[in-house]
């Protein structure tokens, strides 16, 4: 739903830079080819100036709040196609201890049969419709959502209330989908550069915090349907949830049916808030934890450290330090890591924020051989971004290029239907303002570089908790030459 | 491939298509979710209006107007592709689309970083079996500057191509493989997979990415080669979708690439489309802890006949909770954890692949008699009605939510990639309305006999990824 969002689901590097190397020579005729360069091509030699950019606004959603408290919210867009979603504010953030997993997995069985259809026939319904429901939870949040041809748009919405207020939660459904989760927990943690992560942000943030959305196998296993009905019971209400709808649909078209779907659930108590987790730590000093994988080729690296929630001032001056840092396919770190050292394939850093925490975090897959050196490489690069007189100050051109970047890439969401949910959900989930979108090119661009580069000096290179996965007997030695000692990483943070 | 610059082919199952723009009025809503097993409304027209034409150097040209919001893509394809690699050069045109990132004679080494300043998303090459497409979409009053960038690189790339870039890039490609198939789990069983559907002589032999060895053979003198050979404007197709003036565009068109040097345009390879000669069957040993059972088949070219019936059979069979497999292997006998059905289609051969993660306490045996039982009654009895309904309805949905974007993730949907892609495959850009035409024709009948003639036991590889945990791992 947010950016940060999908890289704990994945862990994965977005980005890879194709960089231009300070001081390379601008031209160097490649001595086999010569190549005559006529007259008529001397226009190539100045870059077009572009025109002005026509004014573009990001809309705010049409929202209409029921009276039983659930949210309407409705951007319409020419589309065959509407995306429907409902969101509610509350996801892996809001678990007790021992109940990792929960919030996901009450999500998926939203989608396993209601009071009226069973599991096979909910699925048939959907893909009648010719899509998927798809459910799911973030830290923040949890959702489903459909994707329908606009024409379907009213019975795609009564799908959505009967999954989201009737869910069936059969025992055996349960049993069967329980399992099909454990397995695929085991497949996530084959993954070196998943299981990168899982260990890092557990080691860091601690066991209930720190654990993945998708959940701990030893909690999973713990799990009962009554868990799953008190979570339900708690935070599907009609105070903390969202409709979305993105399409060739108006609110005025939609609020009777969604009315009359969602606005005759009773209103709920809002339940207390849950306590927020305490502020993490970092090491004293760097620490390497060192998950052995043996014959492994590569090194997966999951560098990290605690940062500013999400509500904490400065959130978007911490999304342009963490573009150009991290990024950004010309980031420093990928400039340095791929494009220099050819240590990668790609790199990929980057500012966590949910409500009840922060982290920032550097995420690279390299060549076993040059582990030692990588992971120099990138303390030393996040150094030289920290320390300003040290090293390399934030400057404006690689800022301008975070800033431009930022801005237009929520310009492009402006194509897709479901891009669109996806940010009305991370406004009701985060409760920003309704027009936050709107302003935020105006934001962003507002914000000066010395204002990046505080935001940097709260990067802490020398105390991050560094975890890698990897052929420990072909790394250890070239790391302790470097100083860096390792630590077996426990067992448990593997789970 | 995953996220990065060189991005190898997806595989496509379900094509995205569509182009909606029929203004849709949202139903009064019933509560009947019961009733709906039936599509409601019949199936809405989908087409991408376009202009296509050839420069006097040869280039073809795509054009696609929709204004509705100021962005421009850009999206070129070279009908180029390890299909026509030279031998013991495998992973050389994926090698090969790194280096249109180095840099032009006229553009510098700067291309990433103009590429950002002007708000550039969704840039990316990628490289499949018969073509590398390079892509990016940009605020429309960026088009020039993206016409300059690309036309430099088509003209001159060549010109600052050194020794060092050749081995960084070389150097980056081999992480590459190493992070999405050495290291990955069931990554050397898809490279084994590709390696028996393709052995040695087949033009798609060593699989996109190549091997290491030959990766490591290339030489400078071997990029000037491709170049020439394939990066001339008479093998490409420039495709430009969204916010344009098209008389505008057609003269920046013509600026930035009609003085580009013609070169004859070089033969493709034809290689008349054939079946496996044989099953095959191969075990491979990896740190997982989850085994995997995958059956790989060859099927026929992209938009032949059987394709959109095998394109409906994949999605009967697959990527719904609805689905064949999905209800007998995960839910009914709970013999898997999770499984697949996809289809790449292709120029010389598709390659049609089902797969299966066999669930912890279950045998593999087990999990490949039910993939075979699946097939063979969907084979003997067909689909049903609303089987066969539900699967063109959710290809469709697919296909009109991928028109909501100029350029899709790969270059290869999105209407500038649908343009592009149906262009590649079938020589005209419009084809979107005939395909899904097809889709809406297929009967159960014909899902028979595709799957009868393509699907066979006796021409697949079946590889079996077999569990060895780490521990208990040799060497390599």
């Amino acid at each position: 739903m947010t950016r940060s969002r999908a890289a704990w689901v994945l862990a994965a590097m977005l980005g890879s830079a194709c960089g231009h190397s300070p001081g390379f020579p601008h031209t160097l005729p490649a001595p086999s080819v010569p190549v005559a360069l006529p007259d008529r091509e001397s226009f190539r030699a100045s870059p077009p100036t572009p025109g002005a950019h026509p004014a573009v606004q990001f809309p705010t959603p049409g929202i209409k709040t029921l009276k039983n408290g659930v949210t309407l919210m409705v951007l319409p867009k020419r589309s065959a196609v509407t995306t429907l979603s409902v969101v509610v504010r509350e996801g892996a953030g809001s678990l007790p201890p021992g109940k990792s997993g929960l919030a996901a997995l009450t999500a998926r069985m939203l989608t396993e049969g209601t009071q009226l259809h069973s599991s096979l026939a909910l699925a048939e319904a959907s893909e009648t419709l010719g899509s998927t429901l798809e459910a799911d939870a973030g830290r923040d949040e949890s959702h489903v959502e459909l994707a329908t041809l606009t024409a379907d748009v009213a019975r795609g919405l009564s799908l959505l209330a009967e999954v989201v207020f009737q869910p069936a939660f059969r025992q055996a459904d349960f049993a069967r989908v329980k399992s099909e989760w454990l397995d695929n927990l085991r497949a996530e943690r084959q993954e070196p550069s998943r299981l990168a992560s899982l260990v890092a942000l557990r080691s860091l943030l601690g066991p209930s915090a720190g654990a993945p959305v998708s959940g701990g196998i030893p909690d999973v296993e713990k799990l009962t349907i009554a868990d799953l009905k008190a979570f339900h019971g708690q935070h599907y209400v009609p105070a903390k949830l969202a409709v979305i709808a993105v399409g060739d649909v108006t609110l005025a078209q939609l609020e009777p049916d969604v009315e009359r779907l969602f606005g005759g659930r009773a209103t709920a108590g809002v339940s207390a808030p849950v306590t927020p987790a305490p502020s993490p730590e970092p090491p004293q000093k760097l620490k390497l934890l060192i998950v052995d994988r043996k014959d492994s080729v590569q090194s997966s690296i999951f560098a990290v450290q605690p940062f500013p929630k999400r509500s904490e001032p400065g959130f978007e001056a911490r999304e342009i330090m963490s573009s150009l840092l991290g990024g950004l396919f010309t980031s420093r770190l990928n400039t340095n890591l791929r494009e220099q050292h050819a240590f990668t394939y790609g790199v990929h850093g980057q500012a966590l924020a949910t409500r009840q925490w922060g982290a920032f975090y550097v995420a690279t897959e390299v060549k076993s051989e040059s582990t030692a050196d990588a992971l120099g490489e990138l303390i030393s690069e996040l150094e030289r971004a920290q320390d300003a007189k040290r090293g390399a100050p934030i400057n404006e051109r690689e800022a301008g290029r975070a800033r431009t970047d930022l801005m237009h890439s929520l310009g492009a969401r402006l194509e897709h239907t479901s891009s669109l949910a996806d940010s009305m959900g991370t406004l009701f989930a985060q409760q920003l303002p309704d027009d936050y979108y709107t302003k935020y090119p105006a934001l962003v661009s507002s914000i000066p570089t010395s204002e990046v580069a505080v935001q940097a000096a709260r990067l802490t290179p020398q105390r991050m908790l560094v975890v890698i996965v990897g052929d420990r007997a072909h790394v250890e030695s070239g790391l302790n030459q470097r100083g860096y000692q390792l630590e077996a990483a426990d067992p448990h943070l593997l789970e | 491939m995953r996220n990065a610059r060189a991005a190898l082919a997806i595989t496509l199952g379900l094509l995205a298509m569509g182009l909606p723009f029929g203004p849709a009025q949202a139903q009064p809503a019933t509560n009947a979710v019961g009733t709906a097993n039936a599509p409601s409304v019949a199936a809405p027209a989908a087409t991408i209006s376009f202009e296509k034409f050839k420069l006097a150097n040869g280039l073809t040209v795509i054009l696609h107007s929709d204004r509705s919001l100021p962005l421009v893509a850009l999206n070129v394809w070279y009908h180029v592709g390890p299909a026509n690699e030279p031998v013991h050069r495998s992973g050389f045109a994926h090698l090969f689309e790194h280096l249109m990132f180095e840099g032009s004679k006229h553009v510098g080494h700067e291309f990433d970083r103009i590429l950002e300043s002007i708000g550039a998303t969704n840039s990316n090459g990628t490289t499949s079996w018969d073509r590398t497409n390079y892509f990016e979409t940009a605020p429309s009053e960026n088009l020039e500057t993206l016409l300059w960038l690309e036309s430099d690189r088509m003209g001159f790339m060549i010109d600052t191509l050194t020794q060092e870039r050749l081995d960084v890039q070389r150097d980056v490609v081999k992480n590459e493989r190493r992070q999405s198939y050495e290291n990955a789990p069931y990554g050397p069983s898809s490279l084994a997979m590709l390696n028996a559907l393709f052995p040695e002589g087949h033009p798609y032999h060593g699989a996109v990415i190549g091997s290491m060895a030959d990766l490591s053979a290339a030489t400078l003198d071997d990029v000037t080669d491709f170049f020439r050979q394939y990066y001339a404007p008479s093998n490409a197709t420039l495709c430009l979708a969204g916010d344009l003036d098209l008389a505008q565009a057609k003269a920046l068109i013509q600026r930035y690439f009609v003085t580009l040097p013609d070169r004859q345009r070089p033969a493709g390879k034809l290689v008349p489309y054939a079946a496996l000669p044989k099953a095959e069957r191969l075990v491979i040993r990896e740190p997982v802890t989850l085994a995997q059972i995958s059956f790989g088949y060859r099927s026929p070219p992209a938009y032949t006949e059987d394709d959109p019936a095998l394109d409906v059979a994949m999605a009967i069979l697959g990527g719904g909770k609805a689905t064949r497999l999905y209800q007998r292997l995960v839910v009914q006998t709970k013999l898997a954890a999770d499984v697949s059905a996809s289809l790449e289609s292709n120029q010389l051969a598709s390659i049609a692949s089902l797969s299966a993660t066999v669930a912890t306490g279950k045998s593999s045996a087990a999990v490949e008699h039910e993939l075979d039982t699946v097939l063979e009654q969907l084979e003997k009895n067909g689909p049903s009605a609303a089987e066969l309904a539900r699967a063109k309805r959710r290809i469709l949905v697919g296909a009109l939510s991928s028109l909501e974007l100029l350029n899709g993730p790969g270059g290869e949907s999105g209407r500038a990639g649908l343009l592009q892609r149906f262009d590649q495959y079938t020589g005209d850009p419009g084809y979107l309305p005939k395909w899904l035409s097809q889709i809406e024709r297929v009967q159960g009948k014909d899902v028979q006999r595709v799957i009868k003639q393509s699907l066979r036991p006796d021409a697949r590889v079946v590889v079996v990824t077999e569990a060895a945990p780490p521990a208990a791992q040799e060497a390599p």
